[in-house]
């Protein structure tokens, strides 16, 4: 009952927060900051002259809102909306508006609504923040520091306001709209809010219009360095498009700025000099190899960060690997595998893409389910690439078999910044040369080290 | 978004000439409005802002501490208040003089930069602090509190200028401006109406509070406002309502208590010990003294707290009746309380204004003490009082009072006389009723006649809405009792002027409450007379009636709406019975008859089914009846009797127990039929 009370507050006050920021202009907010002081300052009207200030900003809003009331205008819009967006990677696509009204309408704004913005009550009640428990008592029962996150977690895009053009009487205009995704998934894109402010600028009225779409939104991609994994030829059932061959060219493909990890050899000192900043060789691979992905999502701590790396590193060898002249055409994902066929061509990627998108941790299997998925694929097998959010017994027993049986393997494990280092070098055959630690907020440079 | 040009000058002059600081300001409005001509800029960092903050908020600890030492804590957070502007301006100044003309948020907010330092890399966001600073300048303003009608004006002038700079372009500027100037008309009227809605409030509270407080007179001490100093402020509550009768002229005296002794501006009853006073047989009159040849009658309604309340009594009052109460006691003042009685009384005085109950006059009904014997015998002097007879004296007295008497509700100061009664005599010759009885009794006491102190409320208002008078909390009075010819008589010298006095004091909203009133009053008449108030269980009748009906109506729709519903599954129920004469259930009952059970959920072919029926060619006579069931169309007379043969047929065939093969339990066994 508390629990669902804090909710309910949570969520009214959330709800009243965002209702002030879109309808209000950042004028209508210092005139509310304004009439809210002196208010307060004016409470007594023999002590200040608050009250008059109080007066004449209360009488501005109320004709802010009532010219608001009468002034409105009719429009008709729909979105052209590209399929897929990228994390974090500002996403522009185009919104027709056409002006319904005989009248010519001027400093008009669009807003978008998202569907689905606040977390349900079960999510709250089941959800905890992945500190919660470094928390301090008060602010665990509370759970206002988990509302915030469940709110930011919810949040699939940050949006702005977008001027439109000005639409002439019965007139059709196009209009770019620029907006951040957040979170990998499909994004849901409610109705179309056409705002128009009153003549003081302060509130603003809206015009809803009911459409919907959906964007899916990508794992964010780090630039991968070219991948030697140590190949063996197989049977291929593919034939020659798929057959598979290991090896480096050095045939001089490009020249392109240095990213962190880049080795010191590559250096192009010439460039350098000319450019002022440093800048490396690229060479083109000559051979391609077939690689599997293995993606962990095997976690039952609820470390979202690590889990979102993961992806996002499963997503940068899914488009990476078809552009270095590599294959990877299988795919483990939780307790699924993938597999796509259809030879060399690119359009796996984007329905690869779509399932690493879309992924989800698994909280109720362990890792061990995971183990028979891959060990019957292992014919298939010329090399795989696991991501791994652990280094736990039940990896390095996977690792150790898939050793066991000759498959090429590079291992990335996702940890924390200040993570420790794994103590199983020692005990354990596992050569240290072919598993890397990944550390969040160094992903980048422990990438291109590999 | 940068405020327009010398906004923010204009602004900080106007905080500057409301606070009496105007050098100072116009000097803050150069530096900050110098920074559009000086192309000199400063590269603070963002933890120089936080400095800068940090030094602003250390300067409004400090002022915050001296407000408080010198002021105390109210006046401290005002004077804070006022020099805001002044506290901030480094802040702004840093803003205006840097490169961006921005500054990092978080040098306002301790939070931000805890955060700042767990992620460095975090974006900034940054804060333009020109326009909160405008809003901050002026509400400083505020606070200087100059009643002008300019601050009103400079305020609508400096919001206007920068609501120009941020309006909406769609509109036409004519549009705008007819906006602006309706908002400023509406604004000051809010004002000006807020101003005097907050006085009447407060004004209502203090009356409510004082009313909340009030208490019955104390028989024993009345502390007079005499010496007080301001103004009498009495409300228009309606306290009792007085039915006199016929021919009796007003206004009327009605005494609560009286007193005998007056020291420092307050009276005292001396040997006014209560007394208990027996009621006669009927319980509900009481005779508070021997009975007169001759009486007049009065009724009076009034209220009682928690069912005690002091008797308002006319002089010469020997009889009460219909008074429906458990306890009454009386001093020898003719103070008479009464206990355990209901919260609305309604009693019936009989009096005889020539006699009195009052003990008789004692040693201190002529006390007058020293130093107000100093300016009261000189007056008695002058009006040559000493050696008249009473009755000349009484005559002399009053016209004394009437002539060179004002009546007022303004308390002033005794000014150089020490006595506030002197200083109403010899020097203001203004007062209100407290002063003149005062006055009159002392007056009377140096000439050797016997006075006391009677208080109570004069009846002079009748009331619009019922045959008789109301009395309100400003009716309340004073006046002199003075002995003369074997009794007390009232005896009141307050010039009459003081009706319309009181009457100009009254509530232009004094209708609505009188309203309220009555209609509070008739209420509290049948809830405390139920049974025996005829009159109001007419009315009552009258206002049950039409709440009657409509609660009927109510039913009755709420009926209506439930109706179609019952007509329908009436209609069901008779749709229901299509098929129902099936000689069809006939082999069901014998079924059933036999043990062969038919479960609740079963429908009749799945039972045939489980029980092995159909083996007895029992399905064409089933579809014959399903249809005589179901089917709209119904069936015809040939299959009716199809139906009806068939089913004869059946019965015969299990006319007796059937054999059950291998199984015991009713109805899971299965039917094979005539042996």
């Amino acid at each position: 009952m508390a629990r669902r009370l804090l909710y309910l507050s949570f969520r009214s006050v959330d709800t009243v927060k965002q209702w002030l920021a879109r309808r209000f202009t950042k004028a209508g907010l210092l005139v509310l900051g304004g009439l809210a002081a002196s208010a307060v300052v004016g409470l007594d009207t023999n002590q200040t002259t608050a009250y008059q200030i109080f007066t004449f900003l209360f009488a501005l809003l109320l004709l802010s809102i009532a010219s608001c009331i009468f002034v409105r205008g009719r429009y008709e819009a729909h979105r052209k909306l590209p399929r897929f967006g990228t994390v974090l990677e500002p996403l522009t696509y185009r919104i027709v508006v056409q002006n319904k009204a005989p009248k010519r309408q001027t400093g008009l704004l669009l807003l978008e609504n998202l569907e689905d913005r606040l977390p349900s009550f079960n999510e709250f009640l089941k959800t905890p923040e992945p500190l919660e428990r470094a928390r301090n008592p008060f602010d665990r029962v509370i759970g206002y520091h988990r509302w915030l996150w469940l709110t930011s977690r919810k949040l699939g895009a940050g949006l702005s306001e977008q001027p439109l053009p000005v639409l002439p009487p019965g007139g059709e205009m196009e209009a770019p709209v620029e907006i951040l995704p957040l979170k990998r998934g499909p994004l849901r894109l409610g109705s179309l809010t056409i705002a128009r402010p009153d003549p003081f600028g302060l509130y603003k009225s809206f015009v809803t219009i009911p459409t919907s779409g959906s964007i899916l939104v990508l794992p964010k991609r780090y630039p991968l360095p070219p991948i030697q994994l140590p190949g063996t030829r197989r049977h291929q059932p593919g034939g020659v498009a798929l057959a598979s061959s290991v090896g480096d060219s050095e045939e001089f493909l490009s020249v392109r700025d240095y990213r962190p990890g880049d080795p010191l050899r590559k250096i192009h000192w010439k460039n350098w000099a000319k450019a002022g900043r440093p800048i490396v060789k690229e060479y083109q691979d000559e051979f391609f190899v077939r690689h599997a992905l293995i993606l962990d999502t095997f976690q039952h701590t609820g470390q979202t960060e690590i889990f979102e790396e993961a992806v996002s590193i499963a997503a940068s060898f899914v488009s990476t690997i078809q552009t270095q002249e590599s294959l990877l055409d299988l795919m483990f994902v939780g307790t699924e595998a993938y597999c796509f066929t259809s030879g060399r061509g690119l359009a796996h990627t984007d329905r690869m893409l779509e399932i690493l998108a879309s992924v989800r941790p698994c909280t109720d299997k362990p890792f061990s389910t995971l183990h028979p998925l891959v060990m019957e694929r292992t014919s298939l097998l010329s090399g795989c690439v696991c991501v791994l959010l652990a280094w736990d017994e039940e990896r390095k027993t996977l690792i150790r078999h898939l050793k066991g049986v000759g498959v090429p393997l590079l291992v990335l494990v996702v940890a924390e910044d200040k993570a420790p280092e794994p103590p199983d070098s020692a005990e354990s055959p596992l050569e240290a040369d072919d598993i890397h630690r990944l550390h969040i907020g160094k992903i980048k440079e422990g990438l291109a080290e590999l | 978004m940068r405020s327009p040009p010398l906004l923010l000058g204009a602004a900080l002059l106007f905080w500057g000439w409301q606070s009496g600081v105007l050098f100072l300001a116009a000097g803050m409005a150069l530096i900050l409005e110098g920074s559009r001509l000086i192309r000199f800029r400063l590269n603070p960092s963002p933890s120089d802002f936080s400095r800068i903050a940090d030094l602003c908020g250390i300067g409004l600890l400090v002022l915050f501490i001296y407000f408080y030492a010198s002021k105390g804590s109210t006046r401290a957070i005002l004077g804070l208040l006022q020099w805001l502007p002044l506290v901030c301006f480094p802040l702004l100044a840093a803003q205006v003089y840097s490169t961006l003309e921005k500054m990092d948020m978080a040098a306002l907010f301790w939070t931000l930069r805890r955060k700042r330092k767990e992620k460095p890399l975090e974006q900034r966001r940054s804060i333009d602090i020109t326009f909160p600073y405008l809003a901050l300048s002026i509400l400083s303003a505020s606070a200087a509190n100059v009643r002008t009608p300019w601050f009103y004006a400079g305020v609508f002038s400096l919001a206007a200028w920068a609501l120009w700079h941020v309006r909406s372009r769609g509109f036409s500027p004519v549009f705008w401006i007819t906006l602006s100037v309706f908002a400023g008309i509406a604004g000051y009227a809010g004002h000006v109406g807020l101003h005097h809605l907050q006085g009447a409030l407060e004004s209502k509270a203090t009356e409510w509070f004082t009313e909340f407080m009030r208490k019955d007179p104390d028989p024993y001490r009345v502390t007079t406002a005499i010496g007080d100093v301001g103004s009498l402020k009495l409300s228009d509550r309606i306290l009792f309502r007085v039915v006199p009768q016929p021919g009796l002229n007003s206004p009327l005296l009605l005494r609560e208590a009286c007193y005998n002794l007056y020291r420092s501006s307050s009276w005292f009853a001396l040997h006014s010990e209560f007394r208990k006073v027996e009621p006669e047989p009927d319980g509900t009159t009481w005779k508070i003294s021997a009975a007169a040849d001759s009486a007049k009658t009065l009724r009076v309604s009034e209220y009682l707290r928690q069912g005690k309340g002091v008797l308002k009594l006319p002089g010469g009052a020997f009889e009460i009746a219909e008074l429906p109460v458990l306890k009454m006691v009386k001093n020898p003042f003719g103070a008479v309380k009464v206990q355990e009685g209901p919260g609305l009384i309604t009693y019936q005085i009989r009096f005889n204004p020539h006699i009195s109950s009052d003990s008789p006059p004692g040693e201190t009904d002529l006390v007058i003490s020293e130093s107000e014997r100093a300016f009261i015998s000189p007056i008695a002097w002058d009006l040559q009082i000493t050696s008249m007879p009473p009755q000349e004296v009484l005559k002399k007295i009053y016209s004394f009072f009437q002539v060179k008497f004002k009546y007022s509700l303004v308390l002033n100061s005794p000014g150089q006389t020490a006595n506030p009664l002197e200083s109403f005599l010899v020097t203001s010759r203004e007062g209100h009723c407290e002063y003149f009885a005062t006055a009159t009794v002392l007056l009377l006491r140096s000439v050797g006649i016997p006075a006391r102190y009677a208080t109570g409320y004069s009846v002079q208002e009748r009331s619009g809405m019922e045959n008789g008078f109301i009395v309100r909390t400003r009716h309340a009075h004073a006046w002199a009792l003075v002995h003369i010819e074997g009794a007390w008589r009232d005896f009141d010298t307050t010039p009459s002027s003081w009706f319309s006095a009181e009457e100009k004091s009254s509530s232009p909203l004094k209708p609505v409450y009188d309203l309220w009133s009555f209609l509070t009053f008739k209420f509290s008449r049948w809830h405390w007379n139920e049974g025996r108030e005829g009159a109001s269980m007419k009315y009552l009748v009258w206002f049950l009636i039409p709440l009657i009906l409509l609660l009927a109506r109510r039913f009755f729709a709420g009926s209506l709406v439930r109706n179609p519903g019952r007509v329908k599954k009436e209609i069901l129920k008779v749709e229901s019975r299509a098929g129902a004469d099936s000689e069809f259930y006939l082999i069901e009952k014998r079924l059933l008859q036999w043990g062969y059970e038919r479960y609740p959920w079963e429908t009749m072919a799945t039972w045939i089914e489980r029980i092995k029926m159909d083996a007895m060619h029992i399905e064409p006579l089933l579809r014959i009846h399903y249809r005589y069931r179901f089917d709209p169309k119904g069936i015809t007379a040939t299959e009716k009797e199809i139906l009806k043969t068939g089913v004869q047929t059946l019965l015969e065939d299990i006319s007796h127990p059937l054999e059950r093969p291998g199984e015991n339990s009713a109805g899971t066994g299965s039917l094979v039929g005539k042996p």
